[in-house]
Parts: structure tokens; sequence; C-alpha cells
């Protein structure tokens, strides 16, 4: 009687464990054919994207750090790295995801220069890290994710003016005002 | 035993005598037509009707583009004071030509858009923030640090503008747009604070140092003043001290439902 009874009990967990196993297994499938929102509530392109920000802000923090090796100010620079630190912890958190590796080609391109010049490469980084997230701004899906975008690329440009005026180049109009490059994706 | 105030008879005769009068009453207003509303008392004129205020990317543009007239309208006005410096002149040059370059970008936006280009100022803006701000030039006791102070405040409300519309414009492609123009106005901004701040180009709290403030309690301008490109209403003092001490004071904000420029609106 006792077996009995336990076996009646058993049977419909059973049933419930493998129908929410089969719930699970038919929500992921359907997640991964759709693209629809990951539980950081991006989508699988804007993920992309975030990776993609994510690995251009910490390279760009590691090329502000070999000038700073390479003596440049401390406080200009020692503020641009830790600027580019900021924007790289924000969209990490925002999406969860870490430094997708393609940034490096570009960055060890620019390595020496940042050693010799670090002012007038700075220059040429932050005008390609504006152009970039503006950008990104039109294809990301997010509405938070591209306000994040938009207040880097905001405070990016006036980065770009700081380090002309490092340079001595406040009476070049379009060093100042003019972002003349292309977005990073192009370039690399 | 008490006795009823009214008796049976009289009841019945004044039943009769109010449902022939109501059925007078009735009669007489048969066939009535005219409005059924309330009535009124005076000759007051009749209400204004509203015109619709949709709010879509073309009025978001167009309000732009008259952030773009209101600034041209405010180096117009700098200009004229004689206060800009000299060695700034080809900022201010450039400034104008960039902002008539804007001007001219969006108005085929607006038109794609299926609008129609509004070239020239912010009404809201100009009458609240900027008029109050030149006004305060009368009598200044610095004209040039209150030249500088006005266009870098509205320089940075520019860009803080563009960056904002990226959450607001619902064309995706139009977003990209707004913040070539919008980086282009945060460079103008930083430019000029570099002026207006020239001992500091950092904003010394994002390296643990303490706040830069100003003894006359001008707001303090940065090239980098934060982490990221801000959205915070942008203080701007102008102008010399009253009897009391208090200079003329105006809050600068991103264009909102009052300061948007809808269909209905023309110059």
């Amino acid at each position: 009687m006792t077996d009995s009874a336990a076996g009646q009990q058993t049977g419909p967990t059973l049933s419930s464990r493998r129908a929410l196993l089969g719930l699970g297994v038919l929500g992921a499938a359907l997640a991964a054919r759709s693209g629809i929102a990951s539980a950081t509530g991006l989508s699988d392109d804007d993920l992309a994207t975030a990776e993609l920000v994510v690995g251009a802000e910490m390279a760009a923090a590691g090329l502000y750090t070999a000038a700073l090796e390479a003596g440049a100010d401390p406080v200009l620079f020692g503020t641009l790295r830790d600027q580019h630190r900021g924007f790289a912890d924000r969209v990490s958190g925002l999406g969860g995801v870490r430094a997708r590796g393609g940034a490096a080609a570009w960055a060890d391109a620019r390595r020496d220069a940042f050693a010799a010049d670090p002012a007038t490469a700075g220059l040429d980084l932050e005008n390609s890290l504006a152009a970039t997230h503006a950008q990104l701004v039109a294809s990301i899906e997010s509405p938070a994710f591209a306000d994040v975008t938009a207040a880097i690329a905001a405070m990016e440009s006036r980065h770009a003016v700081a380090l002309a005026l490092a340079a001595g180049r406040s009476d070049d109009l379009d060093a100042m005002f003019t972002n003349p490059a292309a977005p990073l994706a192009e370039e690399a | 035993m008490t006795r009823s105030p009214i008796t049976r008879r009289e009841l019945i005769r004044n039943g009769t005598l109010t449902l022939s009068l109501g059925a007078i009453l009735a009669a007489c207003g048969a066939g009535r037509s005219g409005t059924t509303a309330p009535g009124r008392l005076g000759v007051a004129p009749p209400k204004a009707t509203l015109p619709d205020a949709t709010l879509d990317d073309a009025v978001r543009l167009r309000t732009a583009q008259s952030l773009e007239h209101t600034l041209l309208d405010m180096y117009a006005a700098l200009a004229d004071t004689g206060a800009w410096s000299s060695g700034a002149t080809a900022w201010l040059h450039r400034f104008v030509e960039d902002h008539t370059r804007h001007s001219a970008e969006l108005a085929e936006l607006i038109t794609a858009a299926g609008g129609e280009a509004f070239a020239c100022a912010n009404p809201f803006i100009a009458d609240r923030a900027l008029k109050p701000a030149l006004a305060a030039l009368d009598g200044s006791d610095d004209p040039h640090r209150d030249v500088l102070n006005i266009a870098t405040a509205f320089e940075s409300l520019a860009g803080a503008t563009y960056q904002a519309l990226v959450g607001q414009l619902e064309t995706p492609a139009l977003r990209g747009a707004a913040m070539g123009i919008g980086g282009e106005e945060q460079r103008h901004a930083a430019a000029l604070a570099s002026l207006v701040t020239p001992e500091h180009m950092v904003d010394p709290t994002l390296t643990g140092g303490e706040e830069h403030a100003d003894p006359n309690g001008f707001p303090v301008r940065f090239v980098i003043p934060a982490r990221f490109g801000q959205l915070t209403g942008i203080e701007l003092v102008v102008g010399a001290p009253d009897d009391e001490g208090a200079r003329t004071a105006v809050t600068l904000e991103t264009p909102s439902d009052n300061a948007f420029v809808y269909a209905s609106q023309s110059c």
C-alpha cells in the first residue's frame, strides 16, 4: 500500500520535470533561432556590437597606458586612459560582455605613434572612436545601449579637442573642429 | 387620532394640475433646435482651438535646426559687443560657418522626413534663455568673460541636444547624422571651455582632486568635464551683480515639449 502510494506520487513529478525540460529546450532553440533579447536585455546583434565597443575602449586605454609609460603628461593622458576604461566598464556592464580580440590589430599599429607623439596619435584615435560610435548608434537596437554610445561619442569629441590643444594645434581649425576619420570597423 | 395635512381630494387636484402644466410646457418645447451646450454669460470671445501637435522625427529635426539658428543669432549679437577676443575671432567665424552648414544639412533631413525646414531661432529658447543672457551684457563688469560663458553654455546645449536626439529619433539612420553634428557642437564647446578655464583642461574631480569652484560663483567649464556626455541642465551666469550681489542666471535645458518646433509653427 505504501509502495503503491509512493508510485502514484512519483508519476506526476517525473512528467512535470520532463515537461519543464522540454519547454526549456524549446525556449532555448527559439531564442537561438530568432536572435531575440538575451538575459542582458541586448539582442544578439547588440551583444556583438557591445563586444566590439568594449574591445576598442580597452585597446584605447592600453594605448594611453603606453603613452604614460613613455612619459606623457599624467593628468591629461591618465584621465584619457581612465575615461576609456570607464566606457568599457559601462558597456561591459550593460551587455555582460567581454572584449572581442579583433581590436588588437589596429591598436598594435598605433602603439609606436603613441610612444613618439601621444597627442597627435591620441587625436587620431579619438577621431576614429568618435566616428565609430556615431556610426554605431544608427544600428544599435537597445535604447539604453544607444544612449550610452551617444554619451561616449560626445565625450570622445571633447577628448579630440583636448589633444589638439595639447599638440599645440589651436590655430588648426580643421584639427580642432572637424572629424576626418573613418569608423574603426571600416579601417580594420 | 391625528388629521393628515393633505386630504385625498387635495392630492388628486394638485396632481392633476401638475401633470397639466407639465404637458403644456413639454408641448411648448417641442421642435427646438440649436446647441445643447450649457449657456454662457457675457460676451467673451470663443476659446481658441489648439492646433494638432504631433511629435515626430521631422519636428525633432526642425527643433534642432531652430537651435542652430539660435546660436547663429547668438554669435551675431556677441560679435556686435566687441568683447570677443581677437585671438578667438577665427574660431567665431568657423563656428558660424559650421552652424550654417548644420542648418542646411538638417533642412535636407527634414524634407526627407516629410517636414518643412525651420530656418529661424527657437522661439521658446530665444525668449527664455538667449534674450535674458544677452540683456545681462548691458553694464557687465567683464564683457569678455560673459561672451565666452554665453557661447560655451549654448554650444554645450547644442551638443547635449543632439546626444538626447539619439534616444528620441524613431528612424535609426537619423541618429548617426545627429551624432555627426553633435560631435562638432561638442568640439566648439570644449574649445570655448579652454578659454573660460585655461588653467584646467580636465575637471579635477575626474582625477580624484577637489572641485574647482569660481570665487564669484560662475559655473566652471572644462574641456573634459565628465566621464560621459551630460544631459543635465546647463547653468549660465552673466553680467554684473545687482544691489543684492546676484547676477542674471539662466538654466539651459535640452528641448522638450514646449521647446519643440511643431509642424504648425512657422518662422
